[in-house]
């Protein structure tokens, strides 16, 4: 197992090499794999004997291995998005994380398995099978980045990026024990993240440790010129995580966020971890986002909304899965996007044509836009009365068993009831370990003001201390 | 409540171009008048309208007019399911005119 | 078929027209490809153009510059925020499924451009102008069956520009059009403005109403309109054909139209007339557009003396008719041509150099194409030389054109007073020369002026034509009939 980024480094400073280390990943997740059921994390890995063995490891991540969510381009890996209709797909081009990565010396080893395009909170979505919770196999990972999430908790690789849509790397990280960092929109360049709602996506980092999220953020932020939304602001620094001190820092507690079905020994856990942050300094405060529970409903519009704009381009023309079976021209684009996507995919590609058709808009996504306006308004003025970070549940429940929610769409949505409201507003969010719950994790979270991630990891970083959790190895037999 | 006929889950179907079968347009009529049952609450909220399009807090950002190092390495052929003479081919279309009319 | 002759009497056209330029970038909108006509078919794509997953667009600072230039040659209103939206369809050549636009808020909006409508001016409103990415091209012919598709043009920035239905006759449209392109490709130069190769495209919408009415009738779009020609004739053709579905006692149907130029009419699109919904929304993939101040001064900057403002001041400063300012001030470099030839003259000869500018050195930028200027030709320096020769009486018309031939050719770059000199073309002053040759001519001639004596002095004519002749064209035409009469009157009175 490689746990965290220090561990790989000490096995490099031991000798190891590079592709030493890649071939641990792959010999880990070779007995992952092999075991019933599978965990499926990797949709596609590279090969170990075919990549360099020393050389090039220099930079801060020099020989690190890692894994990439499915939905974010690599040219040495197929990109699928966990869907049919890019099944084989490999794209000409890096995401600029993933450039930044390779600049920095870290070693790709593997794609991992999600919801297709990103849509879901269980993975359950995926083309090509559920991957499961490495804590109990009947569970779901959490979703969409539900492969990045179990590759790092069972210890394939110390860190995953993964996508946030509406929480997608917060959600799993708190199923499956560990960090799930949420830069703020804008912090890292989308370019090569393939878009599921342009307006809220944004990369995120799956690691067992806030400071090792610190490390990855830092080497990924910061603008780029083929991302238009991707600003220019001073990079959050790692080195600068442990000067956060807790005493005197103003944390909110949004009452509304301690509804929506919580699960009372969720509830437990956070009462827990909140009175330790009072004990350690922080001054807690309860405050109002009297829009919350407004957030499913926008973010439910507006992500289907702009999905359904961002999968046209799915249309078996120029890449891609096609079927021709048909007659015509009209004929080949219905039948390759039937054949081609999910249940799931489709539901929201109907609904958010529905939500900006003509004789809707103004009701649905004109609405939408509004309330997202408000619920943005909401944490500026509590940002603004003082508060330096929000504190809450990630989500509701510990890790969910596989099917459980799959016939009820809107119950899957509600699990990212905690979740959507940092997207739609485009704030940092970090989930955080808290504790287990019958052998399930669950974490809290930290929400900040945009761009002030050094702060908010910093509190990560206290929290983290003060609770002491670890994620178990999984399966004891395993190196 | 908000009902979703099988005429409006066909219009919508047709406009996203996904062939559905019978059964798919009652499921999806059922499901999506369900989620949208829940969308009511989008009207709970106090909302301001403005003046102006809706501000999004992102510095602008635009690129000097030189040539990029970002054309393909690879012909659209490794690509495209149909390519002929560099072209990118597909059924015509049933009716001609589509978008412009211009060909 | 002329708009006489169905009978369009008492009926009056409300016409719009919708503009598509092409702007003058080296790259396209939202990508780093070259933006070049005439390359092999999808050469000139990326990620960003071909619409492959994770790539995004990102706007090209000059095409938003050349549309705020373009605005303010049309007089518009530039808005310091404006926003990119999608407009969502399914098209082969649109590979990303939906077309980055402007809809709601256009970078620009309420300007005018001027037309003359025969006596009178007009100004026709213009309501908006937006940016846009141009769709790839669609070849329906190639292959059999089979649609192909070539993306280069994919992504390329265009402007487009719409007209309030201000526009009373197909006259109007294109006398609209013919100012607009004078303006963006001369005075904005934004675009080449060709329409052979699609870098302006016009589409055209048109009710009738009774004269006198106010109200708007139903109106049908107009496409495939090649050339301005083209719009003329297929608005003629809607025009009467929407007059004569009316007095037939039928309605119009709202549809959109092509213009077959064969059969110089219009004919409803083929296929069903499906309800299009666009679905516009906001583009999240692109912050809102700002335009500062500073760059809306810089574009203005950027921007010539504009056509009415011009057209007015070399009327009334150069004395010339409004048919020749107008000519004069056609493009700013023809203007400014023409002013630093008379800066040279004088004002006093501005009427000569504008015919000369107009005449010969118009003729001969006709013959090279259309990119020629009057300054390749020859300097405002030579040209001014010219005119003054030719005003001090040394050159005839005749001479002065042989000149100007010679300086445009052989003799390009060459002193004017050295070849007019090299080549005899100066006219003769000398009196004592001019005699010699009129007595030459009279003597030869001896029937011709006993006649003369006798009263035919229609034959003074033939004496004129026998001594220029004889001059080899370098007798001063009004010297010589002076001269001429007095010598055969002597002769007469001898």
């Amino acid at each position: 197992m490689i746990r965290t980024i220090d561990e790989a480094r000490s096995l490099l400073a031991g000798g190891s090499t590079g592709r030493d280390l890649l071939e641990r990943a792959a010999a880990r997740q070779a007995e992952l794999e092999s075991e019933d059921p599978a965990l499926n994390a990797f949709l596609s890995t590279i090969e170990p004997e075919s990549q360099l063995g020393s050389g090039q490891e220099a930079g801060p991540l020099a020989g690190v291995p890692y894994a990439v969510k499915d939905n974010i381009c690599t040219p040495d890996l197929p990109t699928t998005c966990g869907s049919l209709i890019l099944e084989g797909y490999r794209s000409p081009f890096s995401a600029t994380a993933v450039a930044r990565l390779d600049a920095a010396g870290a070693r790709l080893f593997g794609k991992t398995n999600c919801d297709e395009f990103a849509m879901g909170s269980s993975t359950e979505n995926s083309a090509f099978g559920p991957s499961r919770n490495p804590f109990d196999r009947d569970r779901v990972p959490g979703g969409s980045s539900g492969g990045s999430a179990a590759a790092v908790a069972a210890g394939v690789v110390p860190f995953a990026l993964g996508s946030e849509t509406g929480g997608s790397v917060r959600q799993p990280a708190s199923f499956c024990g560990l960090v799930g960092l949420k830069p703020s929109y804008g912090r890292v360049s989308r370019y090569g993240l393939v878009a599921f709602a342009s307006s809220l996506d944004q990369i995120g980092i799956l690691t067992r440790g806030v400071r090792d999220a610190g490390q990855v953020l830092e080497i990924i932020s910061g603008p780029d010129p083929r991302d238009a939304t991707c600003q220019d602001r001073p990079l959050p620094r790692a080195a600068a995580l442990d000067g956060v001190q807790l005493d005197g820092q103003v944390i909110g507690v949004p009452e509304e966020y301690l509804g929506f079905g919580l699960d009372g020994e969720v509830r437990q856990a956070f009462d827990a971890a909140l009175g330790q942050l009072e004990q350690a300094g922080a001054r807690i405060r309860e405050v109002s986002l009297p829009s919350a529970p407004s957030a499913i409903p926008c973010y439910y519009v507006i992500a289907p909304a702009e999905a359904s704009s961002n999968l046209a381009r799915y249309d078996g023309v120029r890449y891609g899965f096609r079927d021709g079976s048909g007659a015509g021209l009209e004929d080949l684009y219905s039948r390759t996007r039937a054949g081609g996507f999910g249940a799931e995919v489709k539901r929201r590609i109907m609904l958010g044509t529905f939500a900006l058709s003509a004789g809707y808009f103004d009701e649905y996504y004109g609405r939408a836009l509004l309330v997202r306006q408000a619920i943005a308004n909401d944490f500026e003025r509590v940002f603004d009365s003082g508060v330096d970070a929000l504190f809450t549940p990630t989500t509701p429940t510990p890790a969910f068993r596989l099917g459980e929610k799959i016939a009820n769409p809107y119950d899957m949505y509600l699990s990212d009831v905690y979740t959507v409201s940092a997207n739609l507003a485009g704030l940092p969010a970090v989930s955080v370990p808290i504790g287990n719950i019958g052998g399930l994790p669950v974490g809290a979270q930290f929400m900040a003001p945009r761009f002030t991630e050094e702060t908010m990891l910093g509190l990560a970083v206290r929290l983290e201390e003060l609770v002491g959790y670890a994620p178990p190895d999984v399966d004891g037999a395993a190196a | 409540m908000t009902r979703i006929d099988p005429e409006t889950v066909r219009h919508v179907a047709r406009l996203a171009r996904l062939r559905l079968d019978e059964a798919e347009v009652d499921q999806l009529g059922s499901e999506m008048s369900s989620i949208l049952d829940h969308f009511a609450a989008l009207e709970e909220v106090d909302v301001a309208r403005q003046e102006g399009p809706t501000p999004r807090s992102i510095d602008p950002f635009l690129r000097q007019d030189v040539e990029s190092a970002d054309q393909l390495t690879l012909p659209v052929e490794s690509l495209a399911p149909d390519v002929r003479a560099g072209l990118i081919v597909v059924p015509r279309l049933d009716a001609l005119g589509g978008k412009n009319g211009e060909s | 078929m002329s708009a006489g002759t169905i009978g369009t009497d008492g009926w009056e056209a409300v016409i719009g027209i919708e503009v598509h330029v092409q702007l003058r970038t080296r790259t396209k909108m939202f990508c780093g490809c070259l933006a070049e006509y005439g390359a092999a078919p999808n050469s000139r794509v990326c990620p960003v153009c071909l619409g492959l997953p994770g790539a995004l667009p990102v706007p090209n600072e000059q095409a938003v510059r050349l549309g705020v230039r373009a605005a303010l040659a049309l007089g518009c209103s530039i808005h310091a925020n404006s926003r990119f939206d999608r407009k969502n369809y399914f098209y082969p050549d649109l590979p990303k499924g939906y077309q980055i636009t402007q809809f709601d808020w256009p970078v620009a909006t309420n300007g005018s451009v001027r037309i003359r409508s025969g006596d009178e001016e007009r100004s026709i409103g213009v309501r908006r102008l937006h940016l846009e990415e141009d769709a790839g091209k669609s070849q329906h012919d190639r292959f059999d069956g089979s649609t192909a598709v070539d993306l280069n043009r994919a992504g390329v920035p265009l402007a487009e520009i719409v007209t309030e239905p201000d526009l009373r006759s197909p006259g109007e449209a294109r006398a609209y059009l013919t100012r607009l392109k004078q303006l963006l490709e001369h005075f904005a130069a934004v675009s080449d403005c060709n329409m052979e190769e699609g870098s302006l495209r016009a589409d055209a919408n048109l009710s009738v109403r009774r004269v006198g009415s106010t109200a708007l009738g139903t109106k049908t779009e107009v496409k495939n309109l090649n050339s301005f020609a083209h719009v003329e004739k297929a608005l003629t053709y809607e025009f009467e054909r929407q007059v004569a579905v009316l007095e037939a006692g039928d309605e119009v149907r709202h549809e959109t139209r092509l213009y077959d130029p064969g059969a110089s009419e219009t004919r409803p699109m083929r296929g069903k007339e499906e309800a299009t919904d666009y679905r516009y929304f906001p583009e999240p993939d692109l912050p809102l557009l700002e335009i500062d101040e500073a760059v809306i001064e810089e574009e203005r900057d950027n921007l010539p003396e504009l056509p009415d403002q011009l057209e007015a001041r070399l009327q009334a400063q150069y004395e010339l008719s409004e048919y020749d300012a107008r000519l004069l001030g056609m493009t700013p470099l023809r203007a400014v041509y023409f002013e630093s030839v008379v800066e040279r003259t004088g004002a006093e000869l501005a009427k000569s150099a504008a015919n000369l500018i107009m005449g010969d050195l118009a003729a001969e930028l006709n013959r090279r194409g259309a990119n020629a200027t009057e300054e390749q030709l020859m300097s405002p320096e030579t040209l001014a030389r010219i005119v003054s020769l030719r005003s001090e009486g040394m050159l005839s018309s005749g001479t002065a054109s042989e000149a100007l031939r010679l300086l445009i050719g052989e003799e390009a770059g060459q002193d004017p007073d050295d070849v007019v000199a090299r080549h005899g073309l100066a006219q003769v002053q000398d009196d004592s020369q001019l005699l010699a040759w009129i007595s030459e001519v009279v003597q030869a001639h001896p029937d011709e002026s006993a006649r003369f004596r006798g009263g035919e002095e229609k034959l003074i004519g033939f004496f004129m034509g026998a001594v220029m002749r004889a001059s080899g064209g370098k007798a001063d035409p009004g010297r010589t009939r002076e001269a001429l009469t007095g010598y055969l009157a002597a002769e007469t009175e001898a």
